[in-house]
């Protein structure tokens, strides 16, 4: 319970610092070295806790194309285009997306389910994923973080593996 | 078996569920590299069915020892949709000392836009006195409509100009910003009827590349996904079927009972 308490704190920490941090300085480097902190949560637990194993990787990496299927769908429909990310920016979205793999669905999923259970793992950490982001998102966008959670979350518990979350997660933060 | 039926009823639910949240607005998800765009038209299009009013803005600026400070004035907007900034004595010294005002506000009324099609609110900027230093004004876009190449200017009764204009590529934002040497009418768009920006003004992410991306992707999973579920059921049946091999460990022998 104290590790789930401690990991909670910490990400919600970083990604709300990371946001009040942005509206200052800016997008580069701030997201960079937000996603690296966030990276850091991670550290001190084996890699299958966080769904990190070798075996498979093939179907994980299939499973993180279709995750970000899913996530792009939306955008897809309505898309009118819109300005490429600039390489220092790409190097940014794939750093806080993969931090925020390791923190939300890495350790905060494993905490939770070592607490709660697979479901409250589920639940818990798509909710606050969606709290994190309570800073950098207005209210109405948020429903959609949430619902994005639960599409990673779900695939973290249904193949017990962060690979696929992470590449859909950095597809969709790339595309977009 | 059963387990993985939930699991997959979970997958696809939740699937389901993430396309209806995020068309609820657009664009559904993004990572917060800036603020999205919930544009607040004063004259909506059709395709957008309902929006907010627009803010406006109104500052005054301090004049020391004949300079006007800088600063910037920004639309009362959560993400301010017209934002003028400016550098010191950008403006000419109002006349008996007091404050230099700067009012910027989306209007109705303005010079029509032959040949243009705009794709924000115009914004009427004002001052107390005229521009005389080059200021930079920045025009958030809605993500509904096309994005535009360039801002344009017009004076009251006057033809609208297209100014040199950037898009954000530092930021990823859907703002586009431009230099202005006065106040006028200002707004955001694209020659003609196409929805083609030109060329080197915008960078656009290849047009309709997202949809494709999205397609191919799918096309990816199907495609890869479907043998790799008929190798495992194969071999599944095959491991169901097939005898035990015989340096296989026995299976445990029941408890002995008592004798």
């Amino acid at each position: 319970m104290a590790r789930l308490a401690v990991v909670t704190v910490l990400v919600l920490s970083l990604e709300w610092t990371r946001a009040l941090v942005e509206r200052s300085t800016g997008p580069i480097p701030t997201i960079a070295i937000g996603g690296l902190a966030l990276s850091l949560v991670a550290i001190g637990w084996r890699p299958e806790a966080l769904g990190l194993s070798r075996t498979h990787l093939l179907p994980k990496l299939l499973g993180g194309l279709a995750i970000a299927a899913v996530l792009l769908l939306p955008a897809a429909v309505r898309w009118q285009g819109a300005p490429l990310l600039p390489p220092p920016l790409a190097i940014s979205a794939i750093a806080i997306s993969v931090g925020e793999e390791l923190a939300f669905r890495g350790a905060l999923f494993a905490a939770l389910e070592a607490a709660f259970g697979p479901l409250a793992a589920v639940l818990g950490s798509s909710l606050i994923f969606a709290f994190g982001h309570v800073l950098s998102h207005p209210p109405l966008f948020l429903l959609a973080v949430l619902a994005a959670g639960l599409v990673l979350g779900t695939w973290r518990w249904a193949a017990r593996d962060l690979v696929g979350p992470i590449v859909g997660h950095t597809l969709a933060d790339l595309a977009l | 078996m059963r387990r993985a039926r939930y699991t997959l009823l979970a997958l696809a639910l939740v699937a389901a569920a993430y396309p209806l949240a995020a068309l609820q607005i657009p664009p559904g998800f993004y990572e917060g590299f800036c603020p999205p765009v919930d544009y607040k038209f004063l004259t909506p299009p059709p395709q957008v069915k309902a929006s907010r009013a627009p803010g406006a803005a109104h500052a005054e600026f301090k004049v020391v020892n004949g300079v006007v400070q800088p600063g910037f004035v920004a639309t009362a907007d959560d993400n301010p949709q017209a934002q003028l900034s400016f550098l010191p004595g950008a403006f000419s010294a109002p006349t008996g000392g007091g404050p230099e005002a700067i009012d910027v506000k989306p209007v109705k009324d303005y010079p029509e836009a032959k040949g243009l099609t705009l794709v924000t609110n115009v914004y009427q900027i004002t001052s107390s006195t005229p521009m005389v230093k080059t200021s930079n004004l920045r025009l958030l876009y809605s993500t509904v409509l096309p994005a535009p190449s360039s801002v344009y200017t017009a004076s009251a009764g006057g033809e609208w100009q297209a100014l040199p204009s950037n898009a954000s590529t530092q930021s990823g934002c859907s703002d586009i910003v431009a230099q202005i040497t006065t106040t006028g009418y200002f707004a955001a768009g694209y020659s003609g009827g196409s929805t083609v920006p030109k060329p080197g003004s915008t960078t656009v992410g290849g047009g309709q590349a997202l949809p494709i991306i999205v397609a191919l992707a799918i096309l990816i999973v199907v495609l890869a996904g479907l043998p790799l579920a008929l190798v495992r059921r194969r071999r599944a049946a095959e491991e169901a079927g097939s005898p035990r091999p015989p340096n296989s460990p026995a299976p445990p022998s029941p408890p002995p009972g008592r004798t």
